[in-house]
């Protein structure tokens, strides 16, 4: 009996560490799909992400630029 | 006695919504006669490194010691200034700015190259101008606002480009700002969108109001594009602004506030309307459906080999939504001569074609970078226009 839990937990190891292995691969692979002109425009569009913020800003969606606004804590335009 | 509650009530909801709705009428629309066009004759490629990706944020044009011509562009991703030369398209340097330390520039998003040893760098973050060199050293910098934490409100910020460049003017740099956000009526006559750095002595003044007519009225034109402003210069060293909501150009000098108001819209441009709600609290769906939806114009430029100006009108979408890509917009390409008499106009397609922020002009005509059905982002490809009488 205890040998076969020690099966059955070696083998939900096993497939764990696949499952694990096959989403790590995929992550890298997607990481690389990146290319320089997206990674321009990610840098033109991140002025949502920044948090916590050190100056108040507004997020323009049309520009996809944070910039100083009074009040407003959309994003950092210290930080995007 | 509730009767009179409820008209009370009724009252003060009227006044206290002050917006109006500004309706901008182009007053010759479909009045007017095209003699010239703009058709393609050219095109220029400039082939990029590994960490350079087409769409640079800003370029400037200028003339070596040598004559030549080179065309420079800020590549964001390593923090430098690219050259090439523009007449065979080969790459000759860069200069590459520090992010950390004391030669620190945190993100350059324009710059002006005087000569090699005077190299001015807005510094977008800091809201200053940096002076550097081509050894990427900084040797002073040029506060552009306020120890105020309110300073958004009375001072611009910059949204520089190449169709928005840093002019130098007798010994003075201008840099056309903005306001991101609808000015509120009693602020209007006050906030000044140009600043005008004395390079001698580093002082700023600023200058330049946004026109009433357009802008006035508590109206609402939300969303930094509408109020972004776009200069010329013209031969005689005057300015000239072109305010997207407006079918009309605005002419002054760099150090003075009046204008002179001249024609410069396109025989197809429709009635330019503010958004129709209070500017506080418009939710940003109704923001970027209203621009899509309107015409807009934006860059003006001098073409000093023709003598003539362009301005670009980005058309609007009728049916647009929050969720349509502004690159949808039709660009059309206004000619007009050296007195803002109407010559034609050009639609060049979309924004899904062209990049219009990177347009400039060399003796071979009108350069914008074109980015085609299928990207090649080993590339900087610029198309060049030149104007074609209609017979």
């Amino acid at each position: 009996m205890k040998k076969k839990v020690i099966k059955l937990v070696g083998a939900a190891l096993l497939v764990s560490a696949t499952v694990l292995n096959v989403s790590l691969g995929k992550a890298k692979k997607g990481t690389e799909s990146i290319d320089l002109l997206s990674l321009s425009r990610t840098a033109q569009a991140a002025c949502e992400a920044a948090e916590p913020w050190s100056a108040g800003g507004k997020c323009l969606q049309l520009s996809q630029v944070c910039v100083f606004a009074v009040g407003e804590t959309d994003c950092d335009p210290y930080k995007s | 006695m509730t009767k009179y509650a409820y008209f009370l009530i009724f009252i003060l909801s009227i006044s206290s919504c002050t917006h109006y709705t500004i309706k901008v009428v182009n007053e010759k629309k479909g009045e007017l006669t095209a003699t010239h066009e703009l058709v393609i004759n050219g095109e220029k490629k400039f082939y990029l490194d590994s960490v350079t990706a087409p769409f640079p944020p800003y370029m400037q044009l200028i003339t070596d010691s040598s004559g030549n011509q080179l065309l420079t562009f800020l590549n964001p991703y390593n923090n430098s200034i690219y050259f090439y030369n523009y007449t065979d398209t080969n790459y000759i340097n860069r200069i590459q700015y520090y992010r950390e330390g004391a030669n620190a520039i945190l993100k350059p998003a324009g710059y002006y190259i005087h000569n090699m040893d005077s190299i001015y760098i807005y510094n977008m973050p800091m809201t200053e101008i940096v002076l550097s060199n081509n050894a990427g050293t900084v040797n002073g910098k040029i506060s552009l606002r306020s120890n105020d934490p309110e300073w958004p409100l009375y001072l611009p910020q910059y949204l520089l480009s190449t169709v928005n460049p840093i002019y130098e003017l007798d010994r003075h740099l201008i840099l056309t700002g903005q306001s991101f956000f609808s000015i509120p009526k009693q602020d209007l006559s006050k906030f000044r969108f140009s600043a005008c750095i004395d390079i001698q002595n580093n002082q700023v003044n600023y200058f330049h109001t946004y026109p009433e007519e357009v802008y006035g009225k508590n109206s609402n034109w939300e969303g930094g594009l509408p109020t972004q402003v776009y200069p010329a210069l013209s031969p005689n060293g005057s300015l000239v602004y072109s305010f997207p909501p407006s079918h009309n150009l605005y002419i002054t000098n760099y150090n003075t506030d009046q204008y002179k108001k001249v024609y410069g819209g396109s025989n197809n441009a429709n009635t330019i309307r503010s958004i129709d709600r209070e500017a506080k609290n418009t939710l940003d769906e109704l923001v970027v459906a209203h621009y899509l939806q309107q015409d807009m114009y934006a860059a003006v430029l001098y073409d000093k080999f023709r003598n003539i100006y362009y301005r670009f009108l980005l058309k609007g979408l009728p049916g647009a939504t929050f969720s349509t890509p502004k690159e949808e917009k039709p660009i059309i390409i206004i000619i007009m001569d050296e007195n803002f008499n109407y010559l034609g106009e050009t639609n060049i397609g979309t924004g899904k074609e062209w990049n219009w922020n990177n347009t400039f002009i060399t003796r071979e005509g009108l350069n914008i970078e074109y980015i085609g059905d299928d990207l090649n982002e080993d590339y900087l490809t610029f198309k060049i226009f030149s104007l074609n009488s209609i017979n």
